[in-house]
């Protein structure tokens, strides 16, 4: 008995002390994450994972729609006091963007940690594809960011702060200041042609940055940074060279259910798993959902104004509730979210196409008219193929270029940005809201600029 | 050490008288007041040193002079005394010395006499608890300790409270106190572990109050420290009942009663024509602003969109969603015992339906206790409790994440719309009585099966000790318990309801397990010599905790009628598991010599595997003395009126550890994917250095008993806890939004007082009055970055700032109305009003506006019984001061109009500014308010001062008859109305941290109970 009480501690506390080392059943330390290229190119789909975080203002939620919402042609057919209908009013505030800001950061952050591990990687030209990639989407994320936070260079807002770089690793405590406008392009820029120098991942990658989807954001942002024959170089190429083809008038309504469709040079997937549920842009859009995304009357009416035009069916008339449906929120509505095919909630889940080719033609157009080349040439080629029997046109104006956008690219995240770096004024239902007013810049969140003591400014209202 | 007094008394007694007279042989027996006989009753001839037994049948025999006086006593019984009177036979029942009961007090690892406690400790008798709640332990105790304060705004029956116990000992690790059963730490799981989060609920329900002996709640470190680690809360130390030597009883109790919304006045909403003007006004003042506010339309147009524009018709939808509900418990017990084997079995039932029409909780239970006497030095004791548990409900606003659901009983009320008949014509529930048109007629949505929550929990607690005696002074005890829970918890969203369109429908099974096994292994060693006592334990113990989730979810089913996960097509599905484990050595030593000075010092070496590997193991300890005066000769003038008293004093440290299970770990979560890839993504940084809070608790008072009548004891406590486990906030740079680490300092001071007095105790009247009173202060002493302030919560609602309390809410400062414009107005600095005001919310300064935690909490109980016990009545009045909450419902119905479209406003939004009423305490309501008045600022902060009658009994015992030994009928009402309260048209009960949730109100019950004993 008394041997029993001296052996039984001692047997117990060394078979226990290894039990003092736990390790979750969902998570790898630090160190052991990434130790092969496999884990190398899960940790670039963790980074997407993050960004499209199936949750409120991702760039996968509302904010993909943000321009829309925030643009000449939106309008709400109810509100629920939602985020979209917020957005579309500018009455989001500081205390309500965080979501917006962290998961962006929160991507760039595990990219950046990816990154060091990378480098340590014995295989380095297997490696090599995947940091490229992670180049490219550093360099996406930042430009997110500084599309929502910061004013676009070419807009005259008398605001030229940037975003917070986050170029690497930080400490826990780190506090970030704001880079100049100047800087945050550059590291945008930079990023983005780390990846097409790379001249890796040129085949058609679903969802990924591969080198072409670089060269087109890069071409956005030299359009938004003013750069014009760097912005046509970057289009022209993807144009020329990339293996993505603009829709034909046939398949133009059908492409919007189609993963990897011709023209989607970029698109965030959405799948059954993960998918933002109702703060899905699918379920604003929809007349049974929260319905805080329609477009106006006039809108629609300009659409319907040419019914050779193919976009003309991407909006509907939703102006009466079928019978037995009382709560059926009626208006007109972009059907540019109608679910992945197969998609077991499609509200839920659709693609966010971030860049598609005809958006390359529109750039190519702008930057195009702004250097003197044939900027009617790009329109043309697009229109041919959107519009039954069209017929080329010679020349074309600013206001044909952004008219071209409103047909083509609403409700994907684009038309206030094209109005204010053009210097125009959104103007709808109530608000006019030029180029420098403090609205078209979003809050950076409370918490931030709390935490910063004064090193973070917030952006003027 | 009654029993040792009274017999050190006699025999003092006994020398100095030293007679002798011609003696009589006197027979007799001892018995308890029901008849069970009491073996090993001592009896002595008064004023001799002359004793005997009594034997097993409770009988005696002794010779005494004709004229001598008996005097029986025995352990926990009150002694009598009898003359002989030359009679052969002298009889003595005895009654139970429930002042002794008390005397006994529960402690960590064992009981000691509360005259040798050194600690800070209060005990509660299973049966107070049983008598406020037989739903919940933790709601039976309201206002019955000091020190301890039960928070809970939800009326949800099976919701989880709040237990605090002495201020807030952490700020982002748990504050909940550790509960230990029968000497087994109950499960250390948290809620996450155990719950997603649509509907809030304890664990502790799980647990059926009548089977509780007493509950003694362990305060400063004296107490505490041996539980060392997860003491720094306080710990909560349940014993359940046992068999009992001699007796046989047989007992059922039943209740039946019916709850309602306690503040009747609360949630109150606009009524139709109300509402319809303030449709009006809003829609016009939107429209004057800016068209699109209105969405083009006028304040008329808007209010003839109600269901019944015309004004005639009025919905109180508060009555409609909140209705009566009834409350049936019923529990069946048996006792019974020899000198070897005791045995408790106890069977409860209890249902207690909520009052949102179809939610409800249920609980059965089992529970058998048994001990016995394997041999002169081995006991055993085996426990086993088994019960099930299941609540049906709707989904609450359980967290505070900004949002209130719309299919949640609030988030309906809030969206009816008060024209709206709740019947059609033929008699069938209007489908469309929401004004947003997110939601539907309350009964439709609550009292159908379209749309719920359920959870089964099934919890198994078993334990067993072996207690082996290896000489009279030395002994070991084994306690191994294992604590099994299983909660499967089921959502439902048919395809035609409220939030299951969208998905056409969804049904989800989650599936919570979580097992805890314990082990403590405990030398145990008590002497007495030449008037000093001294005992000592050292032990070691081991503490695994697993847990795992599962969870599997379809959506698409077919119709409403099935909801069996294989009926609808694949969701998701998840699962993980998590495990924490812990191992510690122990060991106390308390010294007393002649029961008059004390001295105790205790020892706790713990090891976590929360914790990172550098700091992963820690030192608790604690050192108390007493002295007790009351035994000094120079106190012997003044015995009655000191006839206990005692000063004591304890200083010690405690632990905490963070509640999650690898903070310290830098990790890479596996969890994410993208497209049907796998996903792996940085989730937490690495803190190696992550190690224990600690505190340090210092706690001097007296306990003191005057003419064995008034009980009064009062305590000063200072507890500092440094190294707090603090979710630092980081910069979302960073790519998190904090982390954990061990930062800042926080002091909880109080002083708490009891009394208990035995006013008039007459045979037909008898009178106590049991009184409480706290007061604490909880104040963040220091913080990180040179003492920066630190803003956290919802919507960045709180402060942590230095000298300043816990829980102070940090808002804009509402100014009030503009009475030439109506509009709302805030001060631009709180501290400078020189800087004018601004009626947008954006450009108002935050100031400190309140804090959560009272300054003053309390209770009062008064008993009174009547006709020697047969009529009694007893209330419980409770108390506190100091305190504000966060009207979280309030900044829906209070929007000045920018929800105009989705919700209606509470019937006190009704006083607005229009250019008729200036004098108006709300701004005038303007659709889609582009200013938001309404956004959180201290317009929403409340004060939660009240004076509340908890509960009032009224019983009626019947006197006993042959066949049964004790019948009881009683009527009792708990929460029956408010005495006082500074904010009348809300219920003033919240949690801790004063944020006032979205989910169903505090009730009250009027319940009928019987007890009978055979």
């Amino acid at each position: 008995m008394k041997k029993l009480i001296y052996i039984l501690p001692v047997v117990v506390i060394t078979a226990a002390c290894d039990a003092l080392d736990q390790n979750p059943s969902t998570a790898v330390t630090v160190d052991t994450a990434i130790t092969s290229v496999d884990d190398l190119a899960n940790a670039v789909n963790g980074a997407y994972y993050v960004a499209t975080y199936g949750t409120a203002l991702t760039v996968a939620s509302e904010m993909a729609i943000y321009a829309d919402l925030t643009g000449p042609d939106s309008y709400q057919p109810a509100s629920s006091g939602q985020n979209a209908s917020r957005l579309a009013q500018f009455s989001m505030t500081a205390n309500d963007t965080y979501n917006a800001y962290y998961y962006l950061y929160a991507a760039i952050a595990s990219i950046n940690n990816a990154l060091e591990k990378a480098a340590l990687l014995e295989d380095q030209e297997a490696a090599a594809p995947y940091v490229a990639e992670l180049y490219a989407m550093r360099g996406l994320f930042h430009f997110h960011l500084a599309t929502y936070f910061a004013p676009i260079p070419t807009s005259g807002n008398p605001n030229r702060m940037g975003i917070v770089l986050a170029d690497k690793v930080f400490d826990v405590d780190y506090i970030g200041e704001r880079a100049s406008l100047d800087d945050t392009y550059s590291l945008i820029i930079g990023d983005l042609t780390k990846a097409v120098d790379s001249g890796l991942n040129k085949e058609r990658n679903t969802g990924h940055m591969n080198y072409w989807a670089a060269l087109a954001i890069r071409s956005r942002a030299n359009l938004y940074s003013g750069n014009w024959q760097a912005a046509l170089d970057d289009a022209s190429e993807l144009i020329e060279d990339s293996p993505y083809r603009l829709y034909t008038i046939g398949n133009y309504m059908k492409s919007w259910s189609q993963e990897g469709a011709d023209e989607v040079v970029m698109e965030y997937l959405q799948t059954d798993t993960y998918n933002p549920q109702r703060y899905a842009p699918g379920y604003y859009t929809s007349p049974e959902g929260y319905s805080e995304y329609g477009v106006s009357p006039q809108f629609y009416a300009w659409l319907q104004e040419d019914p050779s035009d193919v976009r003309s069916q991407a909006v509907a008339d939703y102006s009466v509730a079928p019978s037995g449906k009382p709560d059926y929120n009626t208006g007109y509505y972009p059907l540019k979210y109608p679910g992945n095919a197969g998609a077991s909630v499609p509200a839920y889940t659709t693609n966010i196409k971030v860049f598609r080719l005809s958006e390359a033609v529109l750039i190519a157009a702008e930057a195009a008219l702004k250097t003197g080349a044939d900027a009617a040439a790009y329109l043309n080629m697009l229109r041919r193929n959107r519009i039954q029997g069209y017929e080329d046109v010679a020349s074309v104006t600013m206001d044909d270029i952004i008219n071209e956008r409103r047909k083509e690219l609403f409700a994907e995240g684009q038309i206030a940005f094209d109005y204010w770096r053009n210097g125009l004024a959104v103007v709808k239902d109530g608000f006019t809201v030029g180029p420098q007013d403090g609205k078209t810049i979003l809050q950076i969140p409370k918490e931030e600029i709390d935490l910063a003591k004064g090193r973070l400014i917030q952006n003027p209202l | 050490m009654i029993r040792k007094i009274v017999i050190m008394l006699a025999a003092t007694i006994a020398f100095a008288a030293g007679a002798a007279a011609q003696d009589l042989t006197v027979t007799g027996s001892v018995t308890d007041r029901e008849g069970y006989p009491l073996e090993g009753a001592t009896v002595l001839v008064k004023s001799t040193t002359r004793g005997v037994t009594s034997d097993p049948e409770g009988r005696f025999e002794i010779s005494a002079a004709p004229d001598a006086v008996l005097v029986a006593s025995y352990l926990g019984y009150v002694s009598q005394e009898k003359p002989v009177r030359g009679e052969h036979t002298v009889n003595f029942i005895l009654q139970e010395d429930t002042e002794y009961l008390d005397d006994v007090i529960v402690v960590a690892y064992g009981s000691m006499s509360k005259s040798d406690f050194t600690g800070s400790a209060s005990q509660v008798s299973g049966e107070a608890i049983a008598n406020s709640s037989r739903e919940s332990v933790d709601k039976g105790m309201i206002g019955k300790v000091s020190g301890v304060r039960i928070a809970s705004d939800n009326g949800d029956p099976g919701s989880a409270g709040n237990v605090q116990i002495r201020g807030v000992g952490s700020i982002s690790a748990d504050t909940a106190p550790l509960y230990v059963i029968d000497g087994v730490v109950m499960s250390s799981s948290t809620a996450s572990d155990l719950q997603v989060g649509y509907k809030s609920m304890g664990i502790l329900n799980t647990i059926n109050p009548e089977d509780i002996e007493s509950m003694t709640v362990l305060k400063d470190a004296a107490a505490a420290s041996l539980y060392g680690s997860r003491a720094a809360n306080g710990v909560i130390i349940i014993t359940t009942k046992k068999g009992k030597q001699g007796k046989t009883a047989v007992s059922y109790s039943g209740e039946v009663g019916v709850s309602s919304k306690a503040n009747p006045r609360a949630l109150r909403m606009l009524d139709g024509p109300q509402f319809l003007q303030y449709l009006k006004d809003a829609g016009d003042n939107a429209y004057a602003l800016n068209p699109a506010y209105s969405y083009g339309y006028t304040g008329d147009e808007i209010a003839a969109m109600a269901a019944d524009p015309s004004g005639k018709t009025s919905t109180d939808w508060t009555d409609q969603v909140f209705t009566n509900a009834i409350l049936t418990n019923h529990q069946l017990s048996l006792t019974a015992g020899n000198e070897k084997t005791q045995i408790y079995a106890g069977l409860g039932y209890d249902k207690t339906d909520g009052i949102v029409v179809g939610s409800y909780f249920e609980r059965y239970s089992g529970r058998v206790n048994v001990d016995h006497k394997v041999a002169p030095w081995l006991k055993v004791g085996i426990r086993q409790m088994i019960s099930f548990t299941g609540t049906k409900g709707h989904s609450d606003q359980s967290t505070q994440e900004q949002g209130m659901g719309y299919a949640t009983p609030i988030g309906v009320l809030t969206q009816s719309d008060p024209t709206a008949k709740p019947k059609n014509p033929d008699g069938s529930w209007n489908e469309y009585v929401s004004w947003s048109g997110q939601t539907g007629n309350p009964h439709l949505v609550f009292d159908s099966d379209t749309q719920y929550n359920k959870t089964h929990t099934m919890r198994s607690l078993s334990s067993l000790d072996l207690q082996v005696d290896f000489t009279d002074f030395l002994g070991l005890t084994n306690t191994f318990g294992y604590d099994y829970i299983d909660n499967k918890q089921y959502l439902w969203w048919a395809p035609s309801s409220i939030d299951g369109a969208a998905l056409n429908g969804l049904s989800a099974a989650y599936i919570f397990q979580t097992a805890d096994l314990t082990n403590s292994t405990v030398l145990k060693y008590h002497d007495s010599f030449k008037g000093s006592n001294v005992s000592a334990l050292a032990g070691f113990e081991v503490a695994d905790h697993r847990v795992s989730y599962t969870y599997s979810g379809a959506n698409n089913f077919p119709n409403d009628k099935l909801n069996a996960l294989s009926v609808g097509q694949m969701h998701g599905v998840g699962g993980s598991s998590y495990r924490g484990f812990m191992m510690s050595v122990l060991g106390s030593v308390n010294y007393d010599y002649e029961n008059r000075y004390y001295a105790s010092a205790s020892f706790r070496r713990d090891g976590s595997s929360r914790l990172g590997p550098d700091s992963r193991w820690a030192n608790f300890w604690s050192v108390s003395a007493a002295w007790r005066l009351s035994k000094e000769p120079f106190m012997a003038d003044v015995s009655s009126l000191f006839h206990d008293f005692k000063i004591k004093a304890s200083y010690g440290t405690n632990g905490n550890l963070p509640a999650e299970y690898y903070a310290y770990k830098g990790l890479y979560s596996a969890s994410g994917g993208y497209g049907t890839g796998s996903g792996i993504y940085w989730s937490n940084p690495e803190n190696n250095a992550l190690g224990w809070e600690k505190s340090r608790n210092f706690n001097v008072g007296f306990d003191w008993n005057m003419y064995q009548r008034i009980d009064i004891a009062l305590e000063y406590y200072n507890k500092y806890t440094s190294s707090l486990i603090f979710n630092m906030p980081a910069s979302a740079v960073t790519g998190f939004s904090s982390y954990t680490s061990n930062i800042g300092n926080l002091l909880n001071q109080g002083v708490e007082f009891e009394l208990s007095s035995l006013n008039i105790g007459l045979r037909n009247f008898t009178w106590s009055t049991d009184f409480n009173f706290t007061w604490q202060r909880s104040t963040v002493e220091s913080l990180p970055n040179g003492g920066s302030d630190i803003i956290y919560g919802d919507g960045g609602m709180y402060i942590h700032r230095e000298g300043e309390p816990m829980y102070s809410f940090y808002l804009p400062v509402w100014k009030g109305v503009n009475s030439e414009n109506g509009l709302g107005e805030f001060w631009v600095d709180p501290e400078d009003h020189s800087k004018g005001v601004t009626n947008y919310y954006t450009e108002a300064g935050s100031a400190i506006v309140g804090k959560a935690l009272p300054d003053f909490v309390g209770g009062l109980t008064n008993t009174m019984t009547f006709m020697d016990d047969m009529f009694d009545i007893s209330f419980l009045i409770s108390y506190q001061f100091g305190g504000s909450l966060f009207d979280y419902p309030g900044y829906f119905t209070h929007s000045d109009g920018f929800r105009a479209a989705s919700m209606n406003a509470a019937d006190d939004a009704a006083d607005y500014w229009t250019p008729q009423n200036t004098d108006a305490k709300f701004p005038k309501p303007i659709m889609n308010n582009p200013y938001r008045w309404d956004r959180f600022s201290s317009r929403l902060i409340k004060s939660t001062d009240n004076i509340r009658m908890r509960e009032v009994t009224f019983g009626f015992n019947v006197p006993n008859t042959d066949i049964i030994s004790a019948l009881r009928l009683y009527f009792r009402m708990t929460n029956p109305f408010m005495i006082w309260s500074a904010t009348p048209d809300i219920d003033p009960d919240v949690a801790i941290n004063g944020y006032r949730t979205a989910d169903v109100p505090v009730t009250k019950s009027f319940i009928f109970g019987v007890n009978i004993t055979l």
